[in-house]
């Protein structure tokens, strides 16, 4: 008959094996748990379910192919934990960053015009770059947005004698923007209207100033100078001009891959 | 709210962790062998006279075999059985095997390998 004494030295052996294997089995758990991007404790739960099915059933050959697979499954885990991606600056696929919808930009803008006491000069890049012509001062990128600009003209650093640069799909680009001296604009350079006109001559950009005083707006669509538009007509005029830009671009785009497509064969 | 969603989310784990660990713990032990000692008592057949008395009266044994097999003996009738005519008054020790046990195929006898006479 097994003594007390050996009964109890097993069971206590067979106690610290359990605890062992199930406190190692608690904190692996956690730490898959704590990936917040995929469900791989369910993974694991799957897996396992898999590893007793065959046990238990018996599949010899699939408890096998599972036993041997456990440390390949087991690196598989740690490799695709968030924690071990982000230490390793990888991706399984790209994480597009939270887009702010900035649909409403260009009316937020005016809005802002109208309950500002500055005068405002603003820039708007459309399909053509402006960069090469302009002095950013103060770079930026963030969408406009009618508290970010409130916040801007409040800035110190801020001149309303210069321009705010932004795009047409409502993304700021700088403030205190000037345009980048031209020998032949120096005679030029008595109206602000017709020095933004000329500097606008070669691209689809867009000038627009707001006169705080008669509470109206200058335009400056592709070397045609508007004055004194309300904010209906700005807000229809330059949402025209954009669609009706980006649509002709479109057009050029396709019938470019066009022409090239019908040159090839004879290439 | 939240602290209550984080207890249950902990406790599902460590129900998790307790059923996983029990279930690698009982596969991995199923075929895995383990020692085991035990005291047993020395049985003598085939004496007509006096038991030798430099024999002890038991003997304590260590056994190896998978734990199924191992838990499953008949402990209470497990004894070390001797013929007593292989042994004479010039025996100094008598070789021990697992067939003196009566032992089944799965379980091995690791020592004694043999009784000394004292």
């Amino acid at each position: 008959m097994l003594s007390f004494s050996t009964i109890m030295w097993h069971i206590l052996r067979d106690i610290t094996e359990l605890t062992i294997l199930v406190t190692c089995c608690y904190y692996w758990l956690r730490w898959l748990a704590a990936d917040t991007q995929k469900k791989l404790p369910l993974y694991f739960y799957y897996y396992c379910t898999l590893w007793a099915f065959a046990f238990f059933a018996p599949l010899p050959t699939l408890l096998t192919l599972l036993q041997t697979s456990l440390p390949w499954i087991l690196v598989l885990f740690i490799t695709i934990h968030q924690k071990t991606i982000q230490r390793n600056l990888i991706g399984l696929y790209k994480i597009r960053p939270v887009q702010q919808d900035v649909s409403d930009w260009l009316e937020q803008l005016l809005r802002f015009c109208l309950q500002t006491n500055h005068n405002i000069h603003l820039l708007i890049e459309h399909t053509d770059t402006l960069d090469e012509l302009l002095n950013i001062a103060l770079p930026m990128q963030a969408p406009v947005t009618f508290t970010l600009m409130h916040y801007l003209v409040k800035c110190s650093a801020f001149n309303p004698e210069q321009l705010i640069f932004l795009t047409s799909q409502g993304q700021l680009k700088g403030i205190n923007v000037q345009w980048i001296k031209h020998l032949a604009l120096e005679q030029l350079e008595t109206d602000i209207l017709e020095k933004n006109s000329y500097h606008l001559n070669d691209n689809n950009g867009i000038f627009l100033r707001y006169d705080a005083e008669k509470r109206r707006f200058d335009l400056v669509l592709k070397q045609q100078v508007y004055h004194a538009l309300n904010v209906t007509q700005t807000l229809q005029s330059i949402h025209n001009y954009i669609t009706h830009q980006s649509t002709k671009a479109k057009k050029e785009l396709a019938h470019a891959a066009h022409r090239e497509k019908e040159q090839a064969p004879h290439a | 709210m939240q602290h209550t969603e984080k207890k249950n989310k902990r406790l599902t784990l460590k129900a998790m962790a307790l059923i996983i660990g029990s279930s690698l713990w009982l596969a991995l032990s199923y075929d895995a062998p383990i020692l085991l000692h035990i005291e047993v008592p020395l049985s003598f057949y085939n004496h007509s006279n006096a038991l030798p008395a430099c024999m002890p009266e038991t003997l304590t044994v260590a056994l190896r075999a998978p734990r199924k097999d191992l838990y499953g003996l008949p402990y209470d009738e497990l004894a070390i059985h001797i013929d007593a005519q292989a042994i004479s008054e010039e025996t100094h020790a008598i070789r021990l095997t697992k067939d003196m046990l009566l032992l089944p195929a799965q379980v091995q006898l690791v020592y004694p390998t043999s009784i000394a006479c004292r």
